[in-house]
């Protein structure tokens, strides 16, 4: 289990997360969401490891996650932009990430077959399109079977068809235990795969919970009328 | 360590591959073999080759030494990620870039020389020492790029670091010697101008091979000091160790800046 | 080709005049154990074989007209003490003796040989070892000093001699030596009319030839390398110069040639290479200097102000560090149809000459002859660029030292 303590983190002035604490549930699928600017980009990365915090913590089983390789190599990670050198082959980009792990374990092609990337194998990643590079991402963060999953605006540039099949993948390895940690824009995806909610404003968690709980503590049929109802309450001000 | 060569590995891939790595090794070849046409003599080409050295090359390295540092940062964000240590990362990166560009250096100055001229034994040292300093000009200036883009993250401020850098090294630390040199004419200046040019690495790598080639005949004029000095055996060792410090101190730097960053 | 002339018919003369003397020979264990003997029963024109073997010889003074012939290279040893031989009569030859080991001294001018007010002498291939002086010729006509190889090891200049001195001498021919490890390689003063040819002067602690007072000498095919400075000419008039060698001549103050106070002279034909300075001209007046190579020196040319009306045509200039530096804003002096490798000037009409002047001094090597030190910035990307704007706008260096008419191929 993830937990998450007394996380501060400040660029200069401004308190990017003030004082977080939250117990992330293992083997759920859990959003978090939040307007531009509240902190979730930055509590995505300090949990990546990618941000040093002022101050707190975040342990997995009682072991800091900074620097924990371990960790990383139980982590599968989608970025929002690719992170491939543009003159690597697809096939080699896939090689170095295997050569660093000295993974010689079967690995989960699934998605990478069903992507069609092997087509691409031998392409330069310059000559590969926004889609196919996402579908790449996407396919190497389930490929060395992490225990979880973090997966930043998934599905924002997949086409319906690949969308589909990715948010299936999602779900099959989380009925296998995998826990999911997701961020998105679009509250209905969020709905359709999340468990539960964290949401992130001004550097504060206000809400952290079941999607079908907030949804029937606003009453409201969709979570996007729900997450405003929160906002509503916290700021007077709304803007997703 | 079993992952920064690995980085490097994959980094070469992509290095061999890249526009500007071949540019930069076809420019020095058909440069130097374009010298040997139009001047023939070995002595002249190196010293063309030189002035390239301490003008061109510092410049070129620090532009795409940032460039490529800024470039790679969705790179940078998703290795970091995956199981790998920051330092190695950061070396990888670095030697990823610097490997290519001192080899695509080395073989397009050799080449030319081994084809056109018959590298006789009075030929072999300026050239050594030519190929050792411009290499070590590629380094230092990728290290310092490297510097500069670790701890500038905005891109515009960091280009205009770079170039300042570059001037100040390559343009106006010369001025600031002559100037000594001037207003001090009075006193015994070889030893302090000695020390002051070690610690600018052009300086260092130009007088380093101007005493080891053309000039050699001048420095018998006033070069007594560093004539004896930098031809000697110490003198080079020392000269060397000062561009490996000048390569090793800003890598450092960025390294111990790199593991604290926020990315 | 006259002088050879003279040269040749000198050894004619010499060779006549001694046939019908009688013939004494000298060795360790014969009638005349050592030359001094031989010389007392020896009458003039008298031929004296030495045979191979030591003699131990100190100030012998040669007072009568005998040829001396070594064979074997019997060695003439002074030991450490006064002179070797010393010659008082004329018309003495002196062949294939190995003379060493005179005294050094700081009051008297010790030598190997010593030639005094005699004339018609022939000094040839002989071995000068270890000397103070090798060889001392004082108020002499027409001796002939050739073949000799003349080596010492002088370290400090105060307290080392020249190898071939010449003090009020007429008409010498020095041809074919080799000297090596003298103070001067060879020194003339106050000696005019002289030939010198065909000699090799090498790591001598000053010059290798060096002209005091010495008007209307010739000299030309010698090799100058490794001194201190190749050739020093001072005070004199009417120099000759041809087809040498300048090679190698570096240091803080080194030349290929120092041209001090020197008129109406010539220097053509020869190879200024690699030295600190290739010629070094010092209130020199009316010297034309033309088809002469410059090559890899640390200045081809240092032109001081006080030097007018010099003419330097048809030379080639090549990978020289500075083509010409002067210390004056003014020029008196031409420059015309040399070959500059650094003019950057076209052709456009096709006459072998580049349409714009070229400007030889460059700021750089102005400021450098002001402020040596500054000599650490040479090739820097901030003096060529001082230098490429000094070219646009002049300020420093002298307007008028250009070349009108630079040749857009090597003349040498």
């Amino acid at each position: 289990m993830i937990n998450v303590s007394n996380l501060t983190k400040k660029y200069k002035k401004l308190t990017a997360l003030d004082s977080v604490s939250v117990k992330i549930t293992e083997g759920v699928v859990t959003a978090i969401v939040g307007p531009n600017g509240s902190g979730k980009t930055t509590f995505l990365k300090s949990i990546l490891g990618l941000v040093i915090p002022e101050n707190g913590s975040i342990d997995l089983n009682g072991t800091s996650i900074f620097h924990n390789n371990d960790f990383k190599r139980m982590t599968g990670y989608l970025p929002q932009i690719h992170g491939f050198p543009s003159n690597l082959t697809v096939k080699e980009s896939v090689q170095l990430l295997k050569n660093l792990r000295d993974d010689v374990s079967d690995h989960d092609m699934e998605l990478y077959r069903k992507f069609g990337l092997n087509e691409h194998e031998n392409k330069l990643i310059k000559q590969l399109s926004g889609g196919t590079l996402q579908k790449l991402s996407a396919s190497i963060a389930f490929m060395f079977r992490p225990k979880f999953l973090i997966l930043d605006e998934p599905t924002a540039s997949l086409d319906p068809w690949a969308s589909n099949i990715f948010k299936e993948k999602v779900q099959a390895v989380n009925r296998e235990g995998v826990s999911v940690l997701l961020t998105s824009h679009i509250m209905s995806e969020v709905e359709e795969m999340a468990d539960e909610i964290i949401f992130i404003l001004e550097g504060k968690i206000r809400y952290h919970g079941g999607v079908e709980e907030l949804m029937s503590t606003y009453e409201t049929p969709t979570l996007e009328k729900a997450i405003a109802g929160i906002m509503g309450k916290e700021l007077k001000l709304c803007t997703i | 360590m079993h992952n920064l060569k690995k980085i490097i590995n994959y980094q070469l891939r992509d290095a061999f591959r890249s526009k500007l790595v071949i540019f930069y090794f076809l420019f020095f070849l058909v440069f130097t073999s374009l010298m040997f046409r139009f001047i023939g003599e070995t002595s002249g080409v190196i010293t063309n080759i030189l002035n390239i050295n301490v003008s061109f090359v510092p410049l070129l390295t620090l532009l795409y030494g940032t460039t490529f540092f800024y470039n790679s940062r969705g790179y940078i964000l998703f290795m970091l990620t995956q199981p790998v240590r920051r330092t190695d990362l950061f070396l990888g990166i670095w030697g990823g870039v610097a490997i290519p560009l001192v080899l695509a250096q080395l073989v397009g100055v050799l080449l030319p020389f081994i084809f056109f001229s018959r590298l006789t034994g009075d030929a072999i040292v300026p050239l050594i020492s030519l190929l050792v300093t411009g290499s070590f000009i590629v380094t230092v200036f990728l290290a310092l790029a490297f510097f500069v883009a670790v701890w500038q993250d905005d891109k515009a401020k960091g280009f205009g670091v770079a170039i300042t850098v570059w001037f100040l090294m390559a343009l106006l630390y010369d001025g600031f010697i002559l100037a000594i040199s001037i207003f001090f004419a009075d006193y015994p200046l070889e030893t302090p101008l000695l020390i002051i040019s070690t610690l600018n690495p052009i300086d260092l790598a130009r007088i380093f091979c101007l005493i080891h080639m053309d000039a050699s005949a001048l420095m018998g004029y006033t070069g007594a000091v560093f004539k004896s000095y930098l031809q000697s055996t110490a003198g080079s060792i020392v000269a060397i160790v000062a561009l490996l410090l000048w390569t090793s101190i800003p890598l450092t730097l960025s390294v111990l800046k790199f593991k604290k960053k926020d990315l | 080709m006259i002088r050879l002339l003279f040269f040749l018919f000198l050894l004619g003369v010499s060779f006549i005049s001694t046939t019908p003397g009688k013939t004494l020979v000298v060795q360790p264990n014969g009638k005349f154990k050592s030359l001094a003997t031989a010389l007392e029963a020896a009458a003039d024109y008298d031929t004296i074989i030495v045979k191979s073997g030591k003699y131990k010889t100190n100030n012998l003074i040669i007072e009568k007209s005998v040829t001396i012939i070594g064979e074997g290279l019997p060695v003439f040893d002074a030991a450490g003490k006064g002179s070797v031989l010393i010659v008082r009569s004329s018309f003495v030859t002196l062949k294939g003796l190995k003379i060493i080991n005179s005294e050094y001294s700081f009051r008297t001018d010790f030598a190997g040989v010593r030639l005094e007010d005699v004339s018609n002498c022939t000094i040839s291939d002989n071995q000068f070892y270890n000397n103070f002086f090798g060889l001392y010729l004082q108020r002499t006509n027409d001796i002939v000093v050739t073949g000799n190889n003349i080596l010492s090891f002088a370290t400090a200049q105060a307290s080392s001699g020249n190898g071939i001195h010449l003090w009020y001498c007429k008409n010498t021919i020095i041809n074919g030596n080799t000297i090596a490890g003298h103070r001067d390689g060879i020194y003339l003063e106050f000696s005019s009319k002289n030939d010198i040819f065909g000699n090799v002067a090498k790591r001598n602690l000053r010059y290798g030839l060096h002209f005091m007072f010495a008007d209307s000498s010739v000299y030309y095919n010698n090799k100058f390398f490794k001194n201190a400075a190749g050739v020093a000419v001072m005070y004199s008039e009417f120099i000759d110069m041809h087809n040498n060698l300048f090679f190698d001549n570096k240091g803080t103050s080194s030349y290929g040639l120092l041209l001090k106070e020197i008129r109406r002279s010539v220097i053509s034909g020869n190879k200024f290479i690699e030295n600190t300075k290739g010629i070094f001209l010092e209130a020199s007046d009316k010297i034309t200097l033309k088809n002469n190579l410059f090559q890899k020196n640390g200045w081809a040319i240092l032109l001081m102000s006080n030097s007018m009306e010099n003419n330097f045509e048809r030379n080639t200039f090549i990978g020289n560090n500075f083509d010409v530096a002067t210390n004056s804003s003014q020029n008196y002096n031409t420059f015309t149809m040399n070959y500059w490798d650094n003019y950057e000037g076209y052709d456009l009409n096709k006459d072998g000459y580049g349409d714009v002047p070229f400007h030889p001094v460059s700021l750089f090597s102005v400021v450098v002859t002001e402020y040596k030190p500054t000599l650490i910035l040479m090739r820097g990307l901030f003096t060529r660029l001082l230098d490429i704007a000094e070219r646009v706008f002049p300020s420093l260096t002298p307007k008028q030292l250009i070349d009108e008419k630079p040749a857009m191929k090597r003349t040498v």
